[in-house]
């Protein structure tokens, strides 16, 4: 009986640690409603991947822009990420998704959400 | 640089209750993660009106593992490279607000589907870039200073303004939207979508001059935004609401800054407008309720500051304000924001005579509420040919649904608080609720799944 309560323990034990480091990814795909978990390293390294492509990829664009004599300032940028869910997870489902995540480069000392 | 976390919820009260999930909810993907960490309790995104919510939820999990995404989120962050400060524009002259171009914001949402499952939110297709661009010198300079209250709502905006207009200001920071209007070959009838585009903005300009006068009538909250949106037919036809397709629709917005003495009137007649009147009554109304619902300013301790709630307008008639059942039928918003910029924490809250009973307006209403209204007594004012329904909601069911938007917003951030070292810290979180007719609040949901929106800022971004 004892030892049915020990193994009990550990079973519950490993299933809360487990919970603690997994949450789903949640979304649509071709109209259902779908979810799946992922590791929070996973995580991590799929979202460290992404950013750093589009800081990297968005910021020497930005500031070459030539200020014109239009009379019109670019203020805000919100770079919306549109690409497969292949770094670093391979695919999570047949189709491609994205995180649906936003960065805004701002040259204002002031940023907004566009 | 301020280091006083904010915590905003807007409450866009009404926000589709049931718009139905063309999904099945339990998919093969779900199917297995049922007994997945976190579920969401039902009633903080089931009303009472689409049935008994039955899943209690499991706050402990859903704590856990809403930290588990916070962290990832802002390590990843925390990984890039410093700002490159040798990034600078090339010549011109800039404005004095302006900076390096760098990466200021992160936003990312979570969301919610139909058995409770709480994790980041992915899609489906790719999403453009979208920027903002500032007149540089045309902006006067009394417009320059900080907004008051959160930011406004998002979206391209086609006529912001923060204290009234003359006719000839309107027409002018007007034309290139109209010009917009017309290069879309939708309108055939120049002369008069001209016309009723500037009626519509000095409509607009008396209702926002009635918004500021509210300033100093002693409420602690008060009107901060206002956007209302006109959809002007192919023959120059306007009225108030959403294009279903075809029309062209033109966003105006009014957001209070700080400015010195009283406000004149736009025009002598504005104090005199139906609108605007009705517009103020409502705001009069509404704003004693987010008042009473925050009093004990419960994020305080969490470390972040209630700053406003923004409700999504419906209307019926001519201007007959109400709170929109649902997003499909929003018109506009309104926002309310702390009028003492968020000084002191919030004690009780002065007692006040209830006003009039508040309109919830369903303009597409589901049989099933029809139904519940029925059974449980709550009042239908009214029923036109349109198929609109009017729900009448007494200010203490306004002030419960606040209340338990509030309380749930309260756990996400009792959540948000642990330490996280680095560059980059959780400075917004944000989500949208439903008013049920029963004045339960919920989480909304669109096509099943509920969202939470979470914004990083960069703390040495300023």
């Amino acid at each position: 009986m004892k030892r049915i309560g020990t193994l009990a323990l550990i079973y519950f034990s490993l299933n809360a640690t487990a919970s603690a480091e997994t949450f789903p990814l949640v979304g649509k795909s071709t109209g259902q409603e779908r979810a799946r978990m992922v590791g929070k390293d996973a995580y991590f390294n799929l979202l460290h991947s992404l950013s750093g492509t589009v800081h990297d990829s968005t910021l020497p664009t930005l500031a070459s822009q030539q200020a014109t004599a239009s009379g019109w300032l670019l203020r805000d940028v919100a770079v919306g990420i549109g690409f497969a869910l292949e770094v670093g997870l391979g695919p999570i489902w047949s189709t491609t998704i994205a995180p649906r995540v936003r960065f805004v480069f701002s040259n204002s000392t002031s940023p907004t959400l566009p | 640089m301020n280091h006083k976390i904010a915590f905003l919820s807007f409450c866009t009260l009404a926000l589709c209750t049931a718009c139905g999930n063309d999904s099945d909810p339990r998919s093969s993907d779900e199917t297995a993660l049922l007994s997945a960490p976190g579920p969401v309790p039902e009633s903080w995104y089931r009303l009472p009106e689409d049935g008994p919510a039955r899943n209690p939820g499991s706050l402990d999990t859903l704590g856990r593992s809403f930290e588990q995404i916070l962290d990832s989120q802002a390590e990843a962050l925390n990984a890039l490279p410093p700002s490159p400060a040798p990034f600078l524009e090339a010549g011109g002259k800039h404005p004095p607000d302006w900076v390096p171009w760098r990466l200021a914001l992160f936003s990312a949402d979570l969301g919610i589907t139909s058995n409770g499952l709480l994790g980041p939110l992915v899609f489906d297709g790719g999403r453009a870039v979208q920027a903002v661009w500032e007149r540089k010198d045309t902006v006067p300079s009394a417009e320059k200073a900080e907004p008051i209250g959160f930011r406004a709502g998002k979206g391209k905006s086609d006529l912001m303004i923060s204290q009234p207009l003359s006719k000839e200001q309107l027409a002018r920071r007007l034309e290139p939207s109209i010009r917009a209007a017309l290069a879309t070959k939708k309108i055939r009838n120049e002369s008069l979508f001209r016309k009723n585009v500037l009626s519509s903005a000095e409509k607009f300009n008396n209702m926002a001059w009635q918004l500021s006068t509210m300033k100093k009538t002693g409420m602690r909250f008060e009107p901060s935004g206002f956007r209302l949106e006109f959809v002007f037919g192919a023959e120059g036809e306007v009225s108030p609401g959403i294009a279903v397709g075809g029309e062209v629709s033109l966003r105006f917005d009014w957001a209070r800054r700080e400015s010195s003495g009283s406000v004149p009137p736009p025009s002598p007649g504005a104090a005199l407008d139906p609108a605007a009147q009705k517009l103020a009554a409502f705001a009069r109304g509404v704003a004693p309720d987010i008042d009473a619902a925050i009093a004990g300013d419960p994020f305080l301790k969490y470390g972040f500051k209630f700053d406003g709630v923004r409700i999504a307008l419906g209307a019926i008639g001519e201007f007959e304000f109400g709170i929109a059942k649902a997003s499909t039928q929003v018109i506009g918003s309104i926002e309310f924001s702390r009028s003492d910029a968020g000084g002191a924490p919030l004690s009780a809250a002065p007692a006040t005579e209830p006003g009039e009973d508040v309109l919830l307006i369903d303009t597409s209403p589901a049989p099933e509420h029809l139904r519940y209204a029925g059974r449980t007594g709550a009042l239908v004012a009214g029923s036109g040919n349109s198929g609109t329904v009017v729900y009448k909601l007494k200010h203490e069911k306004i002030q419960r649904g606040l209340k338990k938007a509030l309380s749930m917003g309260s756990f996400f951030a009792s959540h948000a608080t642990a330490p996280r070292k680095g560059r980059w810290w959780l400075s917004e979180l944000s989500a949208e609720y439903s008013l049920s007719l029963t004045g339960e609040a919920g989480l909304a949901t669109l096509g099943g799944l509920a969202e939470i929106e979470l914004t990083f800022a960069h703390l040495e971004g300023k």
